[in-house]
């Protein structure tokens, strides 16, 4: 069974045409999934149906078999963590400690517990912990939110738009954390504009035109197509550059496969990170 | 034109009430009319504080906090005013007044504290609604907009002030490539009379925009010159996301051993070029 299906999901917010038309995917509770977009095509609404937010006029959803709602979401937060497009939505704890703990308490856990301890070091957070979240710079808000999300050790993460508004230190720290939820076994869904980190990161592209699904496909049989650029370009999206130069370059030789390349970098990476 | 700068700091230094360290200090640059400064550096380094001072919030809320150095908007003649300073937050969400019920109210309310008369008020709702695409939206409610989408209506509340210094923080997060093409256009039309300042980690977008560059790590001035030569000089730039092309050229370059040198250059230049016109 799937962790995450939506079979045949239609979605309209009050008075408003349809956001979500009979959308259908189902993903495996390992899974790696980018999700992408242009702007408005309905994405975040796809995050606050999964966790049960709102439900769907058509079709139907499951989490790991159940089905999420308001009742259900206790049920579902065990399952899934989330970091929404504006932490401000999310953050309401006076302190950093008690914003990461907050959920792991109603989980019956405290502050010496692992994944708390190890996320504040994940995320080098030791120092932040007494603040008040909105003494935080922005990019470490949002960076609160995903490690908020981590601490809960859920099976499956959904972070919606992670790299949004943070420079090359906090990337950093993101990166090291989705790598660790892949050594862990643990499977996230991306919602980015930054294709470029969601192309590194996951193995499966998700793409929504319009609130209809135009895209799901591995990424690296996506990125093999010939035409991937065309069809990332008719959903008013844009192949990165270095995928972009890379099927260039593959014309000319055979090694210069995009998907292999990053396969490579990702097992440099995890190996540099197990190292010491 | 006048040969004077428009906005001139020197050795500007501001250090928030209470904090153990200033969060910039000798901060020196000057700007023209019709000039574009970019700012970069990583989180936390002063850049989002250093616009807060541009445009004259710190000095009214933070009035405690220590400031040394000069900063002369009054070098520009006529003096620019607070109310001819747009500012476009980082944080998109922070931008709505919440006080509106609609798209199009809420970019008349920005003009309508300023005094805008009314018939103005509506030429310019026009003139945004079609520069950011916002026909679909225009009677929505601010608060039911996607992140994109909120975005492209804090960028046209400031541009409808037509104000002669922009400030923007991180303008291209959460937009799509329509987006960022919607807003780059904007940009260069209101360029030629106003002074811009753009905090940015797109490399390639300060490339693209900007006249001048100035680089920002723990609050220090790195760099200040023309952006080709930033990662051309010796500082040390590795705590800067660099330009993709230069990532990719090193990321593949790497990678693909087998390539003859010259054959690779010469793709790499060629996605150089083509990467800087897009
Ligand atoms: N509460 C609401 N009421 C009415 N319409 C809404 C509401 N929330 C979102 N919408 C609309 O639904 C559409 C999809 O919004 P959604 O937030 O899912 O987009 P998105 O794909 O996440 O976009 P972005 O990349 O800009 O965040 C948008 O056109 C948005 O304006
Ligand atoms: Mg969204």
């Amino acid at each position: 069974m799937a962790f995450v299906e939506f079979t045949n999901v239609g979605f309209s917010y009050s008075h408003n045409s349809p956001v979500l038309h009979s959308i259908s995917f189902s993903i495996e509770r390992t899974e790696h999934v980018m999700l992408a977009g242009t702007i408005g095509a309905g994405k975040s609404t796809a995050l606050k149906l999964a966790v049960g937010l709102f439900a769907p006029d058509k079709g139907s959803i499951r989490v790991d078999g159940i089905s999420p709602s308001i009742p259900s979401l206790y049920e579902i937060v065990k399952r899934i963590g989330v970091a929404l497009q504006n932490p401000s939505d999310q953050i309401f704890c006076s302190t950093v400690r008690e914003e990461m703990l907050y959920g792991l308490r109603n989980l019956g856990a405290n502050e010496t517990s692992d994944t708390f301890q190890r996320t504040v070091a994940l995320f080098g957070f030791s120092r932040l912990l007494d603040k008040h979240p909105y003494d935080l710079h922005p990019a470490q808000r949002r960076l609160l939110t995903i490690a908020s999300a981590i601490a809960m050790n859920t099976p499956f993460y959904i972070f919606d738009e992670p790299t949004s508004g943070i420079s090359k230190p906090e990337r950093e720290s993101i990166v090291g954390a989705l790598h660790q939820l892949r050594i862990a076994g643990k499977g996230y869904m991306l919602i980015t504009h930054d294709l470029a980190f969601g192309m590194e990161h996951c193995d499966r592209i998700l793409v929504f035109n319009k609130g209809i699904l135009a895209v799901d496909e591995s990424l690296p049989d996506f990125l093999q197509r010939e035409n991937a650029q065309g069809i990332l370009k008719k959903n008013g999206l844009q192949m990165p550059i270095v995928p972009r130069m890379s099927a260039q370059l593959a014309q000319n030789t055979i090694t210069a496969q995009y998907p292999d390349f990053i396969s490579q970098l990702r097992q440099q990476q995890t190996s540099s990170k197990q190292a010491p | 034109m006048t040969a004077h700068p428009n906005l001139l700091l020197e050795h500007f230094s501001y250090t928030y009430p209470f904090a153990d360290r200033p969060a910039f200090t000798d901060v020196s640059f000057e700007l023209l009319s019709g000039e574009t400064l970019g700012i970069v550096g990583p989180s936390t380094s002063g850049k989002t504080s250093l616009l807060y001072a541009i445009a004259g919030i710190l000095q009214k809320h933070f009035p405690a906090g220590i400031m040394s150095g000069n900063i002369l908007r009054e070098a520009a003649k006529p003096f620019i005013s607070p109310a001819e300073i747009g500012f476009v937050f980082q944080d998109q969400y922070m931008q709505l007044s919440g006080a509106t019920e609609t798209v199009e109210a809420e970019i008349a309310f920005s003009l309508e504290q300023l005094g805008t008369p009314p018939n103005i008020i509506r030429e310019r709702i026009v003139e945004q609604v079609s520069q950011f695409h916002l026909e679909h939206l225009a009677r929505r409610h601010p608060q039911t907009l996607s992140g994109g989408e909120t975005r492209m209506l804090a960028l046209a509340c400031e541009m409808a002030k037509h104000p002669r210094c922009l400030l923007l923080d991180q303008p291209t997060e959460s937009l799509h490539p329509e987006g960022i093409n919607l807003l780059i256009n904007a940009l260069n039309r209101i360029k030629q009379s106003a002074m811009l300042i753009v905090v940015e980690h797109r490399l390639e977008l300060i490339n693209a925009l900007c006249d001048k560059v100035l680089f920002l790590l723990n609050g220090n001035q790195q760099f200040y010159g023309h952006p080709s030569e930033l990662f051309s000089s010796d500082i040390d730039t590795h705590s800067l996301d660099i330009p993709s092309w230069i990532d990719a050229q090193r990321k593949l370059l790497g990678h693909v051993e087998t390539l003859s040198y010259r054959k690779s250059l010469r793709t790499l230049q060629q996605w150089h070029s083509s990467n800087l016109q897009t």
